[in-house]
């Protein structure tokens, strides 16, 4: 299932970041501004996993559909191009949230800290989402038939 | 298209219109009612609509146990039937079908022909291409001949017949292209 390859393996590399980086050398650096060294880290977590999920969610699902050919669907039904790129956009967003989200969440089980303002959390969550959702878009878009 | 212009009024125009590709080309993810109902909602079908149909098409095509499987477990013949039932998903006007028999079993290649045939007898537009000519010359009533991407001839098809004086398509399609005639 397209599950496990999605949502697996940044639940585990973040795991495996937190155990390392935060285990081993937060038990060495005491606090960085302030905070436990494994609370700086976990902002930078959450946003290295919204970054790459939104990427690559857009990124590879245009890819396949133009290498297989499957986009011809799209084009020839009664949708604009606008439609078509809001589509993906969507998609990418998603996976962007759902996959920032888990990582707070096993931040917040892990290492006792979560965000400080839900809104200010929100919003920059999804802003980034979608801009590199549309960067995603950018490459396959301009590759020579995919 | 039908009195819909196909740039500015895209929407409606296209809607008339379900293709058949020659390359399949079904997305690996989605099970085999999915690709239909899909294609339903890209053509503007809410699910509740969409399902039903998907599954109307599905047993009128014989392959409603495979509605679950990834496409990729069908035979060819039955990709092929999954085609046409996708182009059929929206009810079009015209079909447009590219190379729709090529490499098909003959029990497949007949049910095929009497479908085709019983669809433009209820009103259906079928645009089709092919390479077998004795297809062209049993089911189509106008028929286009290209030659290294040139329309060479255009015309209903008894005329055409009529006006080179020959026997069947395949003489005529020899004769337009320049080539020796067969025989």
């Amino acid at each position: 299932m397209v599950i496990n390859q999605v949502v697996w393996p940044p639940v585990i590399m973040t795991l495996l970041f937190l155990f390392i980086f935060g285990l081993s050398l937060g038990s060495r650096i005491k606090t960085l501004g302030g905070v436990p060294y494994v609370e700086f880290l976990l902002p930078g977590l959450v946003m290295l996993n919204v970054i790459a999920s939104s990427y690559d969610e857009s990124s590879s699902s245009l890819f396949q559909q133009r290498f297989m050919n499957s986009i011809q669907e799209l084009l020839i039904a009664p949708l604009s191009y606008v439609e078509l790129i809001v589509g993906f956009l969507t998609g990418s967003v998603l996976r962007g949230l759902v996959i920032g989200n888990l990582v707070m969440l096993i931040g917040l089980l892990l290492v006792h800290a979560g965000p400080h303002d839900g809104f200010i959390y929100f919003y920059f969550m999804c802003v980034t989402a979608l801009l590199f959702s549309a960067f995603g878009m950018i490459g396959p878009a301009r590759q020579d038939l995919g | 298209m039908f009195g819909h212009d196909v740039v500015a009024d895209f929407r409606r125009s296209r809607a008339l219109v379900g293709l058949s590709p020659q390359e399949f080309n079904f997305d690996r993810f989605l099970s085999v009612e999915e690709i239909l109902t899909y294609q339903g909602g890209y053509y503007g079908m809410p699910l509740a609509q969409a399902k039903p149909r998907a599954r109307e098409l599905l047993d009128q095509f014989e392959l409603s146990d495979k509605r679950r499987n990834s496409y990729l477990e069908l035979s060819g013949g039955m990709k092929r039937r999954l085609s046409l039932a996708r182009a059929l998903m929206h009810r079009p006007q015209l079909l447009i079908l590219d190379e729709p028999t090529a490499g098909m079993d003959v029990e497949l290649r007949l049910e095929l022909w009497d479908f085709l045939k019983a669809i433009n007898a209820g009103g259906m537009t079928v645009f089709m291409t092919s390479h077998y000519l004795e297809e062209v010359e049993m089911l189509c009533n106008r028929v286009g001949i290209v030659n290294h991407g040139k329309l060479v001839a255009l015309e209903d098809k008894a005329t055409l017949m009529a006006d080179h004086g020959k026997g069947s398509l395949q003489e005529v399609f020899l004769e337009l292209v320049g080539r020796r005639t067969h025989g």
